[in-house]
């Protein structure tokens, strides 16, 4: 299965140049400008990773970071900063951010970035599958009952 | 009187700061369209060469967005050595109205992240000020700072210089100053006390038509 991205940035030909890049590299790219729009997208669709920009007007990057972490958890984000914003880059590490890069970015580091957290993620659903099986194991009815 | 001048000092270096922190932001987003542009207008030269046909369309849009771009980019230097050339002379004979303009583009993006936009109105004649450069474009930057946080519905911030009898005045319109705001208007002014007394300046507002206006003048002496 492709790898499912979100691409988050209020400036148009950069989103628009980037998700193509990404396409001819058989990613299955989604794209939006505001953050209001990617909370939305991401309450109704399942992204592996969200490369959300800092700065943008309205709901900001690190308000689109918390939304993310509290509704889908396991969904990573890769925040993307001019050297204004580094600081915010960092606090949203601490609010759970996978990684972060500055503009303008090299296109293997992002890529390298990319398949880290996807690795991150697949790793992370698998464990708690391991832990559902686990569970069921140990005590079948108690599960199943759930 | 020493630490007055140190805080206005220090002031101006916080306001300079910003700017230049805006500034190089913003260039970092050109160069980041720049980047990625150049980058797909290779993947598809890349994929050409391994016989896939080239769209010349995909082309084509790629080097316009770059284009673009690049014009973009020199604006932005541009204003950011007239903000940088401003302050060559402490004291300085200006036109009031080309530095009204400057600052209104510099602080498009900063309004522009607030849904707010900054409409500066052309005049046909030079408005001539001889004042601190930098002291007004500080005072210029925090009242439209202070605008765009009380902005009316419409979002919308118009600034136009103008000459008033033995004054120049800068009219901010589009505002809300009532309720709330107009205590949060009490508090700009005496916050910026010092940075008026400086500039001889004062802030008057004007409720009925939702208009800050800085009020300058002509000249201010050297002591």
């Amino acid at each position: 299965m492709q790898t499912r991205i979100l691409i988050v940035d209020d400036e148009e030909e950069f989103v628009q140049a980037l998700a193509e890049r990404l396409t001819i590299r058989e990613y299955d790219v989604t794209t939006t400008f505001t953050g209001q729009d990617a909370i939305d997208k991401v309450g109704q669709f399942n992204f592996d990773i969200v490369i959300l920009d800092v700065k943008m007007p309205g709901v900001s990057g690190v308000d689109v970071l918390k939304a993310i972490k509290s509704t889908k958890p396991l969904t990573e984000v890769i925040m993307l900063t001019g050297n204004a914003t580094v600081e915010t880059a960092i606090e949203g590490m601490k609010l759970g951010a996978f990684d972060y890069l500055m503009k303008p970015c090299d296109t293997d580091d992002l890529i390298g970035k990319i398949n880290k957290a996807y690795d991150k993620k697949t790793e992370h659903e698998e464990k708690i599958r391991e832990a559902r099986v686990r569970d069921i194991i140990s005590s079948p009815r108690t599960v199943l009952n759930k | 009187m020493i630490s007055e001048n140190n805080s206005l000092r220090d002031n101006g270096l916080i306001f300079f700061g910003k700017i230049n922190a805006s500034i190089s932001h913003e260039i970092r987003n050109v160069l980041a369209v720049i980047n990625e542009n150049a980058g797909l207008i290779k993947d598809l030269l890349q994929m050409a060469e391994k016989g896939i046909s080239l769209d010349p369309d995909r082309v084509t849009r790629g080097v316009e967005n770059i284009l673009a771009q690049v014009k973009r980019g020199d604006m932005i230097v541009g204003n950011m050595s007239k903000f940088a050339h401003s302050v060559d002379n402490p004291h300085a004979s200006i036109d009031l109205g080309e530095y009204a303009e400057l600052i209104t583009r510099i602080m498009s993006r900063f309004a522009a992240m607030k849904g707010v936009s900054l409409q500066y109105n052309p005049i046909s004649e030079p408005i001539e000020i001889s004042t601190f450069p930098l002291d007004l474009e500080n005072m210029l930057h925090l009242c439209m700072d202070y605008a765009i946080a009380i902005a009316g519905d419409e979002k919308k911030i118009s600034i136009t210089a103008t000459k008033k009898e033995d004054r120049l005045q800068i009219h901010l319109g589009g505002l809300k100053i009532y309720g709330e705001n107009q205590h949060n208007s009490d508090n700009f002014i005496t916050e910026n006390n010092m940075l008026l007394q400086s500039l001889d300046a004062r802030i008057i507002e004007d409720a009925n038509t939702g208009t800050l206006i800085l009020d300058l003048p002509y000249k201010i002496e050297v002591q």
